[in-house]
């Protein structure tokens, strides 16, 4: 099976340690991830301003894209791309003025009226893959690890683009237990991470980060798994300066669900790239034998 | 239609035979010589270029050019050296304004993504409008290129942006 | 705190502004304090959401423009979705933040960030910390 693929710019440098697994975790699974032949930033954040349509276009070109392919269905694997494309996708669906103004104005795109469906990875493995065939296929179950899983924001708000009802959220728990690892589900799982907030003011980002990471902990957490690269960078890549900040912290490993999966599927530590990672990722699995055993 | 456009200037034949045009510079009307560039007819209207006019062979963009066309919306940009004028082209001649250009010492940076990131931050508020796109003079998709940069594939932004003339650069360098 | 109002403190253009940005009926408020209650940021407001809906509800400019609440809101959504008159205060807030930017007066300096920080942060961070903080 060959499916659209919109990596996202971070994915595609930063977190090309979410990237690179996913495609190699899905070929093992029988899927061929396509990404698009031309794409741009979709923005990163919906538009929230009624009468700002301007920002709307880097989204809705993107799902131009798709149809160009020949193609209805695109699926997304960071979080924040994912809520962004479905929310413009959703609104060229729904709106039909605001549809005609953006249409008018991209005289040089064909007309979209909301034809793709934008589906995250996650979703993804659960609906076209399934569990089942996941499990048959594990060759390193992750035992004995326990795992936090942290959705953040964008997966589960607003309603209209939740990839499953946030209170009743099980994708990343089935997920983890199919991987054969321990969920640990923790209080602060869809606490905001501070987002874009770390770099406008990053003290408060810092905190937000520390309540976090101290919330998993508590609850007997050895490892964070995300979906989302700002999450990643700010539970992961910025957690040296909670612990510096927080003597009560400790050192919580954050990974992708991308290189866990590519992990069981048994695809082996090459396709990972834990160098991009932080924070004792690869000393965690080493000692939980998960490198050697593929 | 019998009606007659005030902006549309009529062909004319000249006495030695060569059909005329019109086209507006600063508001005034000039009939040229069909088939001259912009450059030439304005030359033909009496304009003089003492500096600025740059390389005249379509190499170093001094002339960008902003144009429209009677009954039509958009602004067009060409490069005044190369583009032909049409009968009743409005045109205005592009400003001197500097462009933001980061100093930099090629060798010494290498070639990952970030040093760009650092040298033009602004490359992330981009919403892919694509104006960059349509008032290229060189006709380079400049809002694909600048995607490619963002996400860090060096490769195919140098492949689409080859054509560059960095048509902002020489207005610096003429002193306008 | 002890706050006036008036007709003379009513400003009707501010709350039109808001009404017409954000789309949303914040008249609707019924201040049960729900989205403060769920508010990851609240310690780091000076107003909290609950706050800000009022004083923006009685058109109070000032207080509400010159709060760095809607600043320090990292539109998480936790307030929307809990709101039981469903008010999305998200878009309140961006409402508040786009009459500022829409000023050219920008809350973070994308020029102003040194190097160091540039070279670490992911795209994402950038693109979305310019799409709300700057112009």
């Amino acid at each position: 099976m060959k499916i659209s693929y919109y990596p996202g710019c971070t994915l595609k440098t930063k977190a090309k340690n979410m990237d690179c697994p996913g495609v190699a975790a899905l070929n093992a699974l029988g899927v061929e991830l396509v990404e698009l032949p031309r794409w741009n930033c979709c923005g990163a954040v919906f538009s929230l301003a009624d009468d700002d349509l301007l920002h709307l276009l880097a989204p809705v070109r993107d799902l131009i894209r798709v149809v160009e392919q020949g193609d209805n269905k695109l699926v997304v694997a960071c979080s924040m791309c994912y809520n962004t494309l479905a929310r413009a996708n959703l609104l060229m669906r729904e709106n039909s003025e605001k549809r005609h103004t953006i249409n008018t104005f991209m005289e040089e795109e064909r007309d979209y009226n909301g034809e793709v469906e934008v589906v995250h990875l996650l979703s993804f493995l659960r609906d076209e893959i399934g569990w089942e065939k996941i499990k048959e296929s594990i060759k390193v179950p992750l035992r004995g690890l326990k795992i936090a899983p942290y959705y953040g924001c964008t997966l589960l708000r607003p309603q209209s683009v939740a990839i499953e009802p946030p209170e009743k959220r099980t994708l990343f728990k089935d997920l983890i237990e199919t991987m054969g690892a321990t969920v640990v589900d923790f209080p602060a799982s869809t606490d905001c991470c501070s987002s874009y907030q770390i770099l406008s003011n990053p003290d408060i980002g810092i905190e937000t980060v520390s309540k976090i990471l101290e919330s998993a902990e508590s609850w007997g957490a050895e490892a964070i798994v995300t979906s989302c690269p700002l999450c990643e960078y700010n539970l992961g890549k910025r957690q040296e300066d909670a612990l510096r900040k927080h003597d009560k912290l400790k050192e919580l490993p954050t990974f992708y669900f991308t290189q866990l999966l590519a992990l069981a599927l048994g695809l082996g530590a090459e396709v990972c790239n834990f160098e991009l990672n932080h924070n004792g990722v690869v000393r965690l699995m080493e000692s939980k034998k998960f490198l050697t055993a593929a | 239609m019998s009606t007659t456009d005030t902006t549309k200037g009529e062909s004319k034949e000249t006495t030695s035979g060569k059909e005329l045009v019109s086209i507006f510079v600063m508001g005034k009307k000039y009939e040229v010589p069909k088939n001259l560039t912009i450059m030439k007819a304005m030359e033909y209207a009496g304009y003089k270029y003492i500096r600025g006019c740059g390389c005249r062979g379509g190499i170093c963009g001094a002339c960008g050019t902003v144009y429209r066309k009677p009954g039509d919306y958009h602004i067009y940009v060409g490069l005044a050296c190369q583009t032909v004028v049409e009968d009743g082209m409005y045109l205005t001649q592009l400003p001197f304004f500097p462009a933001n250009r980061a100093t930099y010492n090629l060798e010494a940076i290498g070639s990952d993504p970030e040093e760009v990131y650092k040298k033009y931050p602004e490359l992330f508020r981009c919403v892919a409008c694509n104006a960059c796109t349509k008032v290229c003079p060189m006709d380079i998709s400049v809002m694909d290129y600048i995607s490619a940069i963002k996400q860090g594939d060096f490769e195919k932004a140098t492949e689409l942006s080859f054509d560059c003339i960095q048509c902002i650069f020489p207005f610096e360098n003429y002193g306008g | 705190m002890t706050i006036e109002i008036s007709d003379k403190t009513y400003d009707e253009e501010f709350v039109k502004k808001v009404e017409e940005i954000s789309g949303e009926n914040f008249h609707k408020c019924m201040q049960c304090g729900t989205c403060s209650g769920g508010c990851p940021m609240i310690e780091h407001m000076d107003i909290p959401p609950r706050q800000i809906m009022i004083l923006t509800h009685f058109g109070l400019k000032d207080k509400v423009i010159s709060s760095k609440t809607a600043w320090i809101c990292a539109t998480c959504n936790a307030c929307s979705v809990r709101c039981p008159r469903g008010i999305e205060l998200t878009k309140v807030m961006e409402a508040i933040r786009q009459l500022t930017l829409r000023k050219n007066i920008n809350y973070v300096e994308p020029s102003a960030i040194s190097e160091e920080i540039m070279a670490g942060l992911p795209q994402i961070a950038l693109v979305s910390c310019f799409r709300k903080h700057t112009s």
